[in-house]
């Protein structure tokens, strides 16, 4: 399985690149005030309204400063995920989501067998297992779960 | 893959097949039919053939069964038999399952059905006859049946007030058959009195009778030909050509109206880049995709009827578990809406069936016992009033002990005692509604309402409506859903809105909940929002409105007094004004409604959201989700003018009382002109001389007959008789009237030709009656005339003066104000209105004004209009379709004290409404001061 890479929050992380419909620069966002302060608002793209998450804003202690031109991350909807993807459980949400990151990194496959559970001081339920690329720490992220706790806050957010 | 599309074709089709099955086989239960029987024949055969081309066994030996008993049916070898018409029911719902089954259902065990398919096929029933032996159908073939339970209701209805179509009702026969010239015709029960607003309003809408549980029924055979059209719209075998149907997925419509949404939202964003406006091509474009877009919601919209359907089956079968005999009236089939709405309608719906069936109606002993017919009541309708959708589900069961319902909640720990006690009715029946008030196991111990209600309050408020009881120990029970038809938003649907900005982001505001636009002055004197114990208010002429700042609402830092927000929206909701103070207003837009995206639809204090000219998300606030976010308080609960009667927004200028004098004639006046109507013994009317009085509330008032003051019959000698007190007067005269008083809807214009200019505005027809339409201070002068001239100021019809060059306009504005009667006086320029202001300071209560026009522009003319002394308090209109920011702003700097940014009937008039009382006032200070310097 292919994942890519981003930068955000200080750390490298990767998600399955079967989950995403596209890249894009950033566009204007509307923030939705009283809204969870993990989501950067609402945008449009050719007619397509989706929510922004702003993944620099979801780890419990980020490193250094979100970068003022990051970039989106569209995300695939369940509906339109590929025979692929489906038989890779690869797992999205049923309505356009959007990952603000501050860069991209690297696309590569990946193995499974790779793959380390996530380490105790990791605090972040979101992120499912770690693996070494080059030189740099890849937390593998597990979109359901980064969106069901933005559904259904619990704790300290 | 060809061959899942066949079977997905099947299903598909046998679902829809299944479903018009169903309610055949009701409507058979209540008449029967040849031409729906052999309908139902059809369609088993016909499913039979399928499945067996399919190979699908199980469902092929169930139809294959259903459609011997239906041969015999047909045949009339058998006849239908409620036990019979379980059986059928039972393998429909069967067969329903096993198409929803992966296997279709080769798992499911028939044997129960079968076997009692076959002892009906066999001729042996299986289970002990009903009650009473004899059939329900007497000749199923040559005679059918029809129910003439109607004689039971008759009795209790005035035969005055029937509209006069109504033929003779035959008596019950001793022996069928009977042959009746005319099938009964349906019968608007709740037309008698007393006032019950919306009750019986004007909707022309057909009653459906449907007969539940006719066992014991008396029936009368009636020709074949008649039933038909008396049961239900006629069950066509042949559809005609034109109205030939497609099946479409509704995902499809679905996608396609998103699709068109998006257009829109395209089309919009070119016009704000490129100046498109004028180019041909561009504006034909523009109009096909706003026709496309209103076609495809139009495909959507289902009529409420298909979800009624369901209830008729639900209340059948409960009726036969229950052993209750329910008979189950609906209205409003017609009614029409996007069918993501009535799906969300189902289940709240059938929670309340259920409960009115299981808990609201007594049992068939215990009505017996009560002396109330044997069949209990279930009225099931839908009506759609000033921009909602009312549904409204009524029995005649026994109705809600409130002390029951209180000391329940008590006891139950909901709320304590000492609070309890000080709640009125209203507060006692919304304990109902709450979490935890009633489950299951202890709906005995009292009424036996609250059955799981606040899942019902939860679905119906999360449509953004409300839910309401009102109940007569004794006598019935009935639950009023309201969903506002904004609400009701369907996505991708288009709505025109109001374009406000807080910071940099724009919100959007339906303009449907949006009653006027004010520009107030934080720190002046006049206009002022007022701080009281918290909460902002603003004082609106005689009301007191609580006011929040949009900036709060969102949760944004506010800076101390004065943020710069001196423009206020005056909302709506439910009949509760209140104002949210904005920046500024950037116009008006159509824009193209889309749902919150999950991640965010925990903010309430929006509806939804749509995309900018500019590309760009904006937010649409939700007035409920204000009110409930920033809790804000109402001076009062609701206004409840109507005495102790059911209160009922008293909106629209179609709204009338329509009351009779003589038992066969009948008079109207606008419900906004009755202050409350009060029942009273005739006996206690008392002469002096030739007058008549009453004494009312601690008050003694002239009577007026209005057979004294118009050549119309005198009463009909009653014991009983309304008064009808009116509303704006400071002689109140009351009116009285004979037995039959309602209050109605009138759609139509009234006939303004026949005016005597004697007291009579003209005449329509309600109901197949001729109903006059009366100007009550004509009447009045004429009654006590000293009175009346010595005191003018408060009697006579507010005068108008508008300022209008468009003469589409003019008429327009007319036909918006001439119903009820008011004074309008039209002029074509703001020189003209000026002159004849300047002239006559006293003679206008309002002036109503457009912007542009030539000679003086509105602009012009209301700063003229301040700049004289005798008219600065004149109450000032602007109607115009200028609404950028700049002429808002500009309007209410110079002057205007409304502004009203598109003709809006509804918003016209209650702006008009609400400045009449002030331009009465400022009238009758000019005159004092006119009188002054004159004498």
């Amino acid at each position: 399985m292919h994942i890519v890479t981003f930068a955000a929050a200080g750390g490298i992380h990767g998600i399955p690149i079967l989950a995403v419909e596209e890249f894009t620069r950033p566009v204007p966002v509307t923030p939705v005030p009283l809204a969870d302060r993990r989501v950067a608002g609402l945008m449009n793209l050719r007619g397509k309204s989706g929510t922004v998450i702003d993944l620099r804003k979801c780890f419990v202690k980020p490193h250094g400063e979100p970068s003022p031109n990051g970039k989106m991350i569209l995300l695939e909807t369940t509906d339109r995920l590929t025979e692929e993807a489906r038989q890779l459980s690869v797992q999205v949400f049923r309505e356009p989501v959007v990952l603000l990151v501050d860069r991209i990194c690297d696309i590569f496959p990946i193995r499974f067998q790779d793959v380390q559970p996530r380490p105790a001081h990791v605090p972040e339920r979101f992120v499912t297992g770690v693996l070494k690329h080059g030189k740099d720490y890849v937390s593998l992220i597990d979109l359901m779960i980064l969106i069901d706790d933005i559904l259904n806050p619990r704790g300290t957010s | 893959m060809e061959e899942s599309s066949v079977i997905q074709e099947f299903i598909l089709e046998t679902t829809h097949v299944l479903q018009t099955v169903e309610q055949d086989l009701l409507s058979l239960e209540r008449a029967s039919d040849v031409g729906t029987l052999s309908r139902v024949f059809r369609s088993l055969h016909s499913i039979k053939g399928s499945s067996s081309f399919l190979e699908l066994a199980a469902i092929e030996k169930l139809s294959h069964h259903a459609e011997t008993l239906l041969d015999l049916l047909r045949k009339d070898k058998r006849k239908l038999t409620p036990p019979m018409n379980d059986a059928l029911l039972k393998c429909v719902d069967q067969l329903r399952e096993m198409l929803q089954q992966p296997d279709f259902g080769q798992t499911i065990n028939l044997d129960a059905t079968l076997a009692s398919l076959e002892s009906f096929i066999k001729g042996e029933p299986p289970a002990p006859p009903p009650p009473k032996p004899a059939p329900v159908l007497d000749a199923p073939v040559t005679g059918s049946t029809v129910h003439t339970r109607i004689q039971s209701i008759l009795p209790s209805i005035p035969a005055s007030i029937l509209p006069e179509t109504i033929p003779p009702i035959p008596s019950p026969p001793p022996t069928p058959p009977l042959v009746a010239a005319s099938p009964p015709p349906s019968i608007n029960v709740s037309v008698s009195v007393p006032v019950k607003s919306g009750e019986a309003s004007a909707n022309s809408s057909p009653r459906i009778e449907v007969m539940v549980n006719p066992p014991v029924n008396m029936t009368a055979s009636l020709p074949p030909k008649s039933v038909t059209s008396a049961a239900k719209p006629a069950p066509e075998p042949e559809p005609a050509e034109e109205d030939k149907m497609m099946r479409v997925r509704v995902k499809f419509l679905d996608d396609l109206l998103q699709l068109t949404g998006n257009m829109v939202m395209a089309r919009n964003q070119l016009l704000a880049k490129y100046n498109f406006a004028d180019d041909p091509a561009f504006i034909t474009l523009s109009q096909c995709v706003t026709e496309v877009h209103k076609t495809i919601v139009q495909t959507r919209m289902n009529p409420i009827g298909s979800l009624f359907d369901r209830c008729e089956r639900l209340v059948r079968d409960l009726s036969r578990q229950l052993a209750k005999e329910v008979k189950l009236e609906i209205t409003g089939r017609e009614l029409e809406l996007d069918r993501s709405v009535l799906e969300s309608f189902a289940d709240p719906l059938m929670h309340l069936l259920r409960n009115g069936m299981d808990h609201g109606l007594e049992a068939t002993a215990d009505r017996q016992a009560v002396g109330k017919p044997r069949t209990g009541l279930l009225k099931l309708g839908a009506r759609e009033q000033s921009g909602e959708v009312i549904l409204s589900l009524a029995d005649d069961g026994r109705g809600i002990d409130l002390d029951a319902v209180k000391d329940k909640a008590v006891a139950k720990g909901l709320i304590p005692a000492s609070r309890a006690a000080m709640l009125n009715r209203r507060g006692i029946m919304d304990l109902l509604f709450m979490p935890g008030f009633s489950t299951r196991d202890d709906v005995t111990s009292l009424s036996g309402r609250g059955v799981g209600l606040d899942v019902v309050r939860t679905n119906i408020e999360q449509l953004g409506g409300i839910v309401e009881v009102d109940s007569n120990l004794g006598q019935g029970t009935t639950f009023t859903a309201r969903i506002p038809l904004t609400q009701a938003l369907v996505s991708s649907s288009l709505i025109s809105a109001i374009i406000v900005k807080s910071g940099e982001q724009r919100y959007a505001i339906p303009q449907t909940a949006v009653d006027e636009i004010i520009r107030v002055n934080p720190e002046g004197d006049r206009d002022r929002i007022h701080r009281i114990s918290g909460q902002s208010v603003y004082q609106l002429r005689d009301q007191v409105l609580p006011v929040v700042s949009l900036t709060e609402v969102l949760g944004l830092p506010v800076q101390e007094e004065g943020d710069g927000a001196r423009i206020l929206i005056v909302m709506q909701f439910r009949g509760q004004l209140f104002g949210l103070q904005v920046e500024g207003i950037l116009g008006v837009e159509e824009i193209v409604v889309r749902p919150l995206p999950e991640l965010v639809r925990h903010c309430k204090i929006f509806t939804g959201h749509t995309v900018m000219g500019d590309g760009r998300v904006a937010l649409i606030l939700d007035g409920n989700g204000i009110i409930s976010h920033r809790k804000l308080v109402f001076a009062d609960e609701f206004h409840n003018r109507h005495n102790g009667h059911a209160a009922e927004r008293s909106d629209g200028p179609q709204r009338l009382v329509v009351f009779s004098f003589a038992d066969d004639e009948f008079f109207a006046i606008p419900l906004e002109m009755v202050s409350y109507i009060e029942k009273i013994s005739t006996a206690a009317i008392k002469k002096v001389g030739a007058r008549e009085f009453i004494q009312v509330n601690q008050r003694t008032m002239p009577i007026l007959r209005i057979d004294k003051v118009m050549s119309v019959s005198a009463m009909t000698p009653h014991k009983e008789a309304y008064l009808i007190i009116p509303a704006r007067v400071n002689y109140p005269i009351a009116v009285l009237a004979g037995r039959s008083v309602s209050v109605v809807d009138v759609a139509e214009h009234y006939e303004s030709r026949l005016s005597d200019g004697r007291g009579m505005l003209g005449t329509f027809m309600h109901q197949d009656r001729l109903v006059m339409l009366l100007d009550l201070y004509h009447l009045f002068e004429r009654h006590s005339p000293d009175q009346f001239r010595s005191s003018p100021l408060e009697t006579r019809p507010a005068h108008i003066l508008v300022a209008e060059d468009s003469p589409f306009f003019q008429n327009l504005i007319r036909s918006y104000l001439e119903n009820p009667p008011r004074r309008l006086t039209i002029v074509a320029n703001g020189r003209l209105a000026l002159e004849l202001l300047q002239a006559s300071p006293e003679e206008f209560d309002i002036l109503v004004s457009d912007i542009e026009m030539p000679e003086m522009d509105g602009f012009e003319l209301v700063k003229k209009v301040r700049l004289d002394a005798r008219l600065r308090t004149l109450p000032v209109i602007a109607v115009t379709s200028l609404a950028t920011t700049e002429h808002i702003e500009r309007g209410l700097r110079e002057g205007f004290d409304s502004y009203l940014i598109k003709i809006d009937k509804e918003q016209l008039v209650k702006t008009i409404e609400r400045n009449i009382e002030r331009g009465m006032q400022h009238r009758a200070v000019t005159k004092a001061l006119a009188n002054r310097a004159e004498g």
